[in-house]
Formats: structure tokens, C-alpha cells, sequence
């Protein structure tokens, strides 16, 4: 009975109804916080008039100039091999042929070419190269970095090691290697090889760079007697690389060319003064429509460079980024695509650090210049000339006005 | 062994301090977000009191210890710690989002001096500027803004009090009113990602007084409290892709005085009632730059509540009350104006109107004191006034908000204090 009246009496209702309440608020402001927030623009009207409006603006290019520079090739995938109107290329290789490697008991040794286009068929001729290169600098005129070659497109001997037609999606030469005397061994191990095109056209041939290391790259097969069996022996490739020249650029002098293999290069530049230095750039789309003088891919990639050195004092020594600050694909096949690239970050850049980061403007190339040769022209004027479209917005207004 | 309620509550009241605790701790903990979809606008939403016990009755501000001539009854050193928390439901359009926001709510100290006067102190929000807001996403726009608001307008005050005949006491406080926001304008570029985030900071200080006073009987209590017109310093800092864009501005806000009343009644030893009002006539409100004075546009603003407590025991009160206020600042919406070529964005000012149901209960702790415990819903709502115009988005705003206070209460006078409105 006591018990009964201790339930009923009035501290412990009110201690049950304190407890309901608690248990009833508490929960309900769990589930409240800890639902997630989602981004939808719920009160933005109440910023809206502290927002000033976007702004667009079209600059054409205040500054345009283009060069040609001969650049190491050695990283592409690709080696060209032969000459067409545009261009004249050969490839040189070095294998890593050990000089300890014994002679006697070698029955054959051949050179194993791969290449991409099948239908293709190229002559060629090898000769031992004369001087040593290495495969970050060598290009047409220079053996590496520092040195140039003794003649622009290397320094051969005249002897013959190897020729043929190159057909098919690979191909098998005779390599001289065995009956030379020790000099002109060391001479091929030391400085590889050149192999030179004999016909016209021009065909790929796979690299040993990249995923191409084992099964398509450039090697010797020899085959030797060992133990009264024929076995056989690969030698990889150590590095190789394209020398390209152009022949002809068939273009004007004062055309805006970008192209791969001999790099050509477009400087640019735009006035972004006009631009506020508080302002954020939305959008800043550098468009153009090239017209495609030559190519050997059907999409080809430029980049974007931003200048570190004035072009106009330093012309086409002036230094730029190495890693290109923006790229786009452009279709030869689509006569109507205009080439589009984002440079947002870069106008950011001129436009709110212009003390700095100086506008020395923005060099146009190849991405990469090792990429499969093409060649584009691009307007200086008119409606397919280089314009920069930008479109920003200027800081908030003040809380208080 | 079988547990009996003797037991249960025999564990509970030894545990309720450190249950109490636990539960501050909580409410203090919680994620951070942001607080109303409206405080980007004026000085941001007025902070409620920041004592459970007023919220619970709909927070009569007058009978709380912001009315520095409240404090009849104070028999001993008291403070109260209160954590506050807020959800924000916002639906504008066809969108709704929910934001959250936990901080300290506010600290309160007093004590008794001899012949009848009080010392009294404390630190208190006035006004809140939290808030989070997304832009929309234009398809002309590859673009988002993202602002964050943090901050508000805080009072630290000191005062004194004198009790006369144990019904009446005036008394006086001074608030060194100080604070800061920062917004931080996120730019993100939708297609790469980029960021880039404009901010601004305002610091602000003032120096305000504060009279009050009460009459508190069994029965009947009646109390008030006047703020002086304000003039608030407010200077600006901005800095623009994290460099400093211009030098600081400097803002003479001024704000006009505020008035706040609030009767209660206790006709049974279980029963009371209470209503207050608080007027805020801010219509005159200004700025200064440069020595150039506007006006800010504020509105004349009021707050009225009624409330109720019922003690279901000596230890165990519940309380409930209704809210109607009018914000002092108004919420804008856009139209297009045709008559213009191009067309113009007409911005179209419209009021916030907020009503609120409160309830709140409190749990003692023995030889300690209390803990308070409120939960509010508030309904906010502005709507453009109908116009020919065609209207440039969602021509109205409404937010639901989900408030829980807690207030740690230290006195050990706390069975006594439910007899009396404020101490």
C-alpha cells in the first residue's frame, strides 16, 4: 500500500512528466543535427544585392609571334623513318650489346623493326653512328643537351650495316656486327646505330619507350650455338630516338604555326588591364580555329605555357613552364571545331599577382612536341584569330552601404 | 534482483549531476554550421536571452537577467551557463535545406552585497550573424558562390542593483559591446574545380548602459528595462583572393534606444503567467562612412510573448508559452523591371515575421542547483508583396528553427526561485 501511494504521489509524477519532456526535446534535436546540409541556394536572394554581376569580355591577341625550334624527340613512341614534302626524318638506336659478348659461336644477328601501319613498306640502310647522344637532348642539330652534332642531322660512318624494306607489322635484317673489327664494334656499342630512309613517305616504326619495352621496340636477335644447340639471344634497345627536319612549312613567313616534331610554337599575348586586379575570372577560354597543314594523327593536343621571360627582349630564347598549364584536343578531320582551351588560372594569375607574375603572354605548342607530327596554322586575324573570352566576377559588397 | 522506482530514483539522483553535465557537454559539442538563412542582411537575427527558464516561457526578456533590475530575491552568489542550438530549415522555391549551428549561449553571475545591493555580470550574444548560403547554379555560369558567415555582436556587462523591501530592486549595467564576423565568399568553378575565397571582416565595439526594474510580490511582478541608443564602431577589413584589396573601412552605426516590459502573475501556488514586450522602433537606425550619414532601412520592430508555468510538484515545473515578433530588418526578393532595356532587377524589400512555441522543463540537482532545459520551434517567413512585375525567383522565404537550451543554473535557493519571476 505504501508503495502503491509512493507511485502515485506528486514528486514522482512530476519527475515522470520532467522525464517525458527531456526525452521528447532531446531526441527531436538529435535527429534535427544530424541530418546532413545539402547545397541548394536557399537564402541567396538576401546576398544578391552585395553580389556584383558577372562581366564578359572578348580581347583579341594584342601580340602574336611563332618560331620553330629543333627539340629531342627522344621520348615519343613513335620513330619516323623517310621524307615527304614536309618533312625528312631517320631514327638512330642504341642497343646494349655487351662487349664481353662472345663472337665465335654466333651464327646470325639481325635487327627486328615493329610498326604500327602495316600497309606501309620503307626502305632502309643502316650505318653506325659516329657520335655518342644521348636520347633527353639529341635532335636534329644537337647530339645532346650541350653538343651539336659535326653535321645537322648526325655524324655517320659509311659503312652499311643492315638495309631492306621495312613491310608488314615487322621486319628482319641481317645485322653486320660479327665480321667487324673491335674499333667499329665499340663505335656501334658506344654510339648505336642511324638507320637512313631510301624511298619517299613516311613511316612509323615503334619506339622503346613507354609499354613498347618488349614486344614491338627495336632489337638484335642473335643466335649462337651453345652446347651443339641453336639458341637465342634478344638485345633490347637502350634508347633511340627521331631526327626530323622540315623540308618545307608551306606557309607564310609571318604565320602563327604549332606543330610536333619540328616544334613550331606560337607566342601570344592579350591585355587583361582592362580586367580588375580584385576581380574573380569565371571563365577565360582562349579559342582559335587552326587550319591543319599537316598531320599524322587524327587528334591532335596543344598546350599552354605561361612565360616566365619577356618574348620581346628575348625572343625565342625567352623561358617558359615546362609542364604545360592547360591542353585541349583538336579534330583535324572537323573542319568546323574550334580549338577551346581553359587558361582561367593563368588570367587569374596576370590579372590579381600582375606584380608578381608579369603578362609576358603564353606560348602555344604541341602537347607534347614528341607527339605524332602535325603541323597547324593558325590565323593572325579575322574570326578565327586567337581571342580570349573571359568572363569574371567582381568581390562582394560590404555587409553595410 | 528486481529494481524498484526507489531504486531508479535513487540512482538518478545521484547520477542527475553528472547526467546534467553530460547533456551541456552534448548540446556544446555539436557540429557547427550556420543559424538562419536571413542573417546575412542587418546586424544579423537579435540572440535570444539565453536562459533556459525565460525561453521555456517564451522569453519575456525583461524577466530575465538581462534586465539588470531584476534581481529582487538574490540571496546568494548564483551563475548560469547556457549552451544553445539551432536547426534552421530553410524552403525557398522548390528547394529546402537544413542548417545547424551549437555554441556557448551565455554566462550570467550575481551576487548579493550588503544593504540589498547586487553585483551582477555576465556575457551574452546580442546578435547572431551566422549563416550558409549556396548561390544558384546559372547554365550561363560555370560558376558557385559558397558564403559562409561566422560571428556576431556580444555584450559583456557588469552592473549593480539595490533591492528595496525585498519587492522592488533598480538597477544599472554597463555593456562594453564588442565582436567580429567573417564571411568567407567561396568562388568554386564547377568544371575544374578551382576555388578562390573573397573575405570580409568586420570588428566591431560600442559602449552601451542599461537601466531596469522590478516589482516582484506572491502574486504579481512587474518588470522593465531601457537601452540608450547605441553607437556601434564597426570597421572592415577585405581581403580579395587572400590579399588585402583596400585599406579599412571605418562605419558609425547607430542604433536607437530599445524598451523592454513584462508582467506576471501567479494566482495559485502552482500557476503562473507572464507577458512581455520588447520594442525595438530602429526605423531611425543609421550609418556613417566618410562622413556621409544613410540610413540603414531597419524597421520599427516589436517582440510579444505570453507564457505559462505549472509546477506539476515543488521540484518539477513545466513551462510553455507563444511568440510573435517582426525582425528590424527587412528580407529582399528580385523582379525584373520590363519597362528597361535592357530589363532591370528590381530588389523588392519585404518584412520577416517570426511566431514561436516554447516549452521547457527543469531538472534539479541537489546541493548544486539546476538544469534548465527549453526547446523552441520558431516559424520565420517573409513574402514579396504582390506586384505586376514578373518576379526574378522564389518570391518568398520561410524557415522552421529547432532551438535547445540548456542552462546549468548553480543555486542551491533553486526550490525558492520558482515562487518568484527572475531571483
Amino acid at each position: 500500500m505504501k508503495e502503491l501511494k509512493s507511485l502515485v504521489s506528486p514528486p514522482r509524477i512530476g519527475a515522470r512528466v520532467v522525464l517525458c519532456l527531456t526525452l521528447c526535446i532531446l531526441p527531436a534535436a538529435i535527429v534535427l543535427f544530424s541530418s546532413s546540409c545539402n547545397t541548394l541556394p536557399v537564402g541567396y536572394d538576401q546576398l544578391r544585392d552585395r553580389v556584383s554581376g558577372a562581366a564578359d569580355t572578348t580581347l583579341p591577341a594584342d601580340s602574336s609571334s611563332s618560331y620553330a625550334r629543333y627539340v629531342p624527340l627522344g621520348g615519343s613512341s613513335l620513330l619516323y623513318l623517310g621524307s615527304d614534302t614536309s618533312y625528312v626524318a631517320r631514327l638512330i638506336i642504341r642497343f646494349s650489346i655487351l662487349d664481353t659478348m662472345s663472337l665465335d659461336s654466333i651464327t646470325s644477328f639481325q635487327l627486328v623493326l615493329h610498326q604500327p601501319d602495316t600497309a606501309r613498306t620503307m626502305g632502309l640502310i643502316c650505318r653506325p653512328c659516329s657520335s655518342q647522344w644521348t636520347e633527353s637532348g639529341v635532335s636534329w642539330q644537337m647530339a645532346d643537351s650541350f653538343d651539336h652534332w659535326l653535321t645537322p642531322g648526325g655524324d655517320f660512318l659509311s659503312d652499311t650495316l643492315a638495309t631492306g624494306i621495312m613491310t608488314g607489322d615487322s621486319a628482319v635484317f641481317d645485322f653486320r656486327y660479327v665480321g667487324l673489327d673491335s674499333a667499329l664494334r665499340a663505335t656501334i656499342r658506344d654510339c648505336g646505330i642511324g638507320i637512313f630512309p631510301l624511298d619517299t613517305g613516311i613511316v612509323a616504326i615503334y619506339a622503346g619507350t613507354g609499354s613498347n619495352t618488349t614486344t614491338t621496340a627495336p632489337r638484335l636477335l642473335v643466335t649462337y650455338t651453345n652446347k651443339g644447340k641453336q639458341t637465342q639471344r634478344v638485345v633490347n634497345d637502350a634508347s633511340d630516338a627521331s631526327l626530323i627536319d622540315t623540308v618545307a612549312t608551306n606557309s607564310q613567313p609571318f604565320d602563327l604555326l604549332v606543330g610536333s616534331g619540328v616544334a613550331f610554337r606560337t607566342w601570344l599575348t592579350f591585355n587583361v588591364d582592362s580586367i580588375p586586379s580584385s576581380a574573380t575570372i569565371a571563365r577565360a577560354d582562349l579559342k582559335f580555329r587552326p587550319e591543319t597543314k599537316y598531320h599524322r594523327t587524327d587528334t591532335i593536343n596543344l598546350g599552354v605555357h605561361r612565360l616566365t621571360d619577356s618574348y620581346i627582349l628575348k625572343g625565342a630564347s625567352a623561358r617558359f613552364e615546362t609542364t604545360p598549364l592547360a591542353t585541349a584536343s583538336y579534330v583535324p578531320a572537323d573542319s568546323d571545331s574550334v580549338v577551346t582551351i581553359d587558361i582561367r588560372s593563368l588570367v587569374q594569375l596576370w590579372t590579381s599577382r600582375e606584380d608578381t607574375l608579369p603578362n609576358y603572354g603564353l606560348l602555344l605548342e604541341a602537347a607534347p612536341e614528341w607527339s605524332p607530327l602535325f603541323r597547324l596554322r593558325i590565323p593572325r586575324s579575322g574570326p578565327n584569330a586567337p581571342r580570349l573570352e573571359v568572363q569574371y566576377v567582381l568581390p562582394p559588397e560590404d555587409r553595410f552601404r | 534482483m528486481r529494481l524498484t522506482i526507489g531504486d531508479w530514483r535513487l540512482a538518478s539522483m545521484r547520477t542527475r549531476p553528472v547526467l546534467a553535465l553530460g547533456l551541456w557537454l552534448l548540446a556544446s559539442a555539436l557540429p557547427c554550421c550556420a543559424q538562419s538563412f536571413y542573417n546575412s542582411r542587418g546586424l544579423g537575427e537579435v540572440t535570444p536571452a539565453g536562459e533556459a527558464r525565460v525561453a521555456g516561457l517564451a522569453e519575456p526578456s525583461a524577466l530575465s537577467t538581462l534586465n539588470p533590475g531584476i534581481f529582487v530575491g538574490l540571496n546568494q552568489t548564483s551563475f548560469h551557463v547556457t549552451a544553445l542550438a539551432v536547426a534552421a530549415l530553410g524552403t525557398q522555391g522548390s528547394n529546402t535545406r537544413l542548417l545547424q549551428d551549437a555554441r556557448p549561449g551565455a554566462f550570467n553571475v550575481a551576487t548579493p552585497l550588503p544593504l540589498g545591493a547586487r553585483l551582477f555580470g555576465g556575457i551574452n550574444q546580442k546578435f547572431s550573424q551566422d549563416f550558409d548560403v549556396w548561390s544558384e547554379s546559372l547554365s550561363d555560369t560555370a560558376y558557385r558562390r559558397h558564403i559562409i558567415g561566422r560571428g556576431g555582436i556580444y555584450a559583456l556587462r557588469a552592473g549593480l542593483a539595490k533591492s528595496f523591501f525585498n519587492r522592488v530592486c533598480i538597477g544599472g549595467e554597463y555593456n562594453r559591446v564588442l565582436g567580429g564576423s567573417r564571411e568567407n565568399w567561396r568562388f568554386e568553378a564547377e568544371n575544374g574545380g578551382a576555388t578562390s575565397t573573397d573575405t570580409i571582416e568586420v570588428d566591431y565595439a560600442g559602449n552601451t548602459l542599461k537601466l531596469g526594474g522590478s516589482y516582484q510580490d506572491r502574486f504579481f511582478s512587474l518588470a522593465g528595462y531601457y537601452e540608450p541608443p547605441l553607437s556601434l564602431t564597426a570597421r572592415r577589413y577585405k581581403r580579395v583572393h587572400g590579399v588585402i584589396d583596400d585599406t579599412a573601412r571605418l562605419y558609425e552605426i547607430s542604433l536607437p534606444e530599445s524598451y523592454s516590459l513584462a508582467a506576471a502573475a501567479r494566482p495559485t501556488d502552482r500557476i503562473g503567467i507572464d507577458l512581455g514586450l520588447t520594442v525595438y522602433p530602429w526605423h531611425d537606425a543609421t550609418i556613417t562612412f566618410n562622413d556621409t550619414t544613410s540610413s540603414l532601412g531597419y524597421r520599427n520592430a516589436w517582440r510579444g510573448s505570453i507564457g505559462a508555468e505549472y509546477e506539476i510538484d515543488s521540484l518539477h515545473p513545466i513551462r510553455v508559452g507563444y511568440s510573435q515578433q517582426t525582425w528590424y530588418y527587412n528580407a529582399s526578393f528580385y523582379e525584373f523591371d520590363t519597362t528597361e532595356q535592357p530589363s532591370a532587377l528590381v530588389q523588392v524589400p519585404s518584412s520577416i515575421s517570426e511566431r514561436g512555441v516554447h516549452i521547457g522543463t527543469s531538472i534539479p540537482i541537489p546541493k548544486f542547483g539546476a538544469l534548465d532545459l527549453s526547446g523552441e520551434i520558431l516559424y520565420r517567413s517573409s513574402q514579396a508583396p504582390s506586384s505586376d512585375l514578373a518576379p526574378a525567383g522564389p518570391t518568398s522565404l520561410g524557415e522552421f528553427a529547432g532551438r535547445l537550451m540548456l542552462t546549468l543554473s548553480y543555486s542551491e535557493a533553486w526550490a525558492k526561485r520558482t515562487r518568484r519571476w527572475g531571483y
